[in-house]
């Protein structure tokens, strides 16, 4: 929950962990960036990295299991933008939001982690008592 | 004037080209492929959207393609323009900004 004396916009949606509600995801990130009148250059690599890593709960964290939920938190603030995607499926492997690998250009997968790394300025990765939590922090100009 | 004889011509029609999308677009790009066309005009005007999955199926038709396959993309969102930027793929698929433009690429 945001701080009152902060100027900020806050908003949290909760989907079924399926790869179709993760479009109502970018919508929602987008309604949220246009409310607080994020540029669109910034919008661009928020929705990239966002749906790669809600992709990635999808396809990964739920794997084998129906009925997961993600829930997505947009703030925006002056001076930067927060996502946090929390999920209560497998975690991730450690390490792998820190970690840079170079990527075979050709490979037909696995650039999902290197353009969230790419689109955003900050990657944090948590994971206790089964709830994972992976925050994008992306610094707004001007 | 009509697109050279020899240049095929693949116009997405998924709006996002996402993990969703991905499967029923790549059986889209192995029909495609059947034909093994060696110069692609890919027309992506009417997608907003493309992901790493959505990224994936296209490096597959490059690859299908051979080492003499050549792709010019024309139509390409911002978005879109941004990922190919980021994953460094604009040297392999080029970016135009016209069919025109696209087809005088694929002359060369």
């Amino acid at each position: 929950m945001c701080s009152p004396s902060e100027s900020a916009i806050c908003r949290t949606l909760v989907v079924t962990a399926e790869l179709l509600a993760v479009r109502e995801l970018a919508v929602f990130l987008r309604e949220v960036c246009a409310e607080a009148q994020v540029g669109d250059c910034e919008v661009l690599d928020l929705e990239l990295a966002m749906v790669e890593a809600a992709t990635n709960v999808v396809e990964h964290g739920y794997r084998d299991r129906e009925g997961g939920a993600v829930a997505l938190q947009v703030c925006v603030r002056p001076g930067g933008v927060t996502l946090t995607l929390t999920d209560t499926g497998k975690p991730a492997p450690e390490g792998v939001f820190s970690n840079r690998t170079a990527l075979d250009m050709t490979a037909l997968s696995g650039r999902g982690i290197s353009i969230i790394q790419a689109c955003v300025d900050g990657v944090e990765y948590t994971s206790r008592a089964g709830c994972n939590r992976l925050t994008l922090h992306k610094t707004l100009s001007g | 004037m009509g697109t050279p004889e020899d240049i095929q011509v693949l116009a997405v029609q998924h709006r996002r080209l996402d993990a969703a999308a991905a499967p029923e677009f790549k059986q889209e790009v192995e029909v495609f492929a059947a034909d093994q066309p060696t110069r692609v005009l890919l027309d992506l005007s009417s997608v907003e959207f493309v992901d790493s999955t959505g990224l994936g199926v296209l490096v597959s038709l490059l690859k299908k393609m051979g080492a003499n396959g050549r792709i010019a993309v024309f139509g390409a969102a911002p978005s879109v323009h941004r990922l190919f930027q980021i994953t460094r793929l604009e040297s392999l698929f080029r970016l135009c900004t016209t069919r025109a433009e696209a087809e005088n690429v694929l002359s060369e």
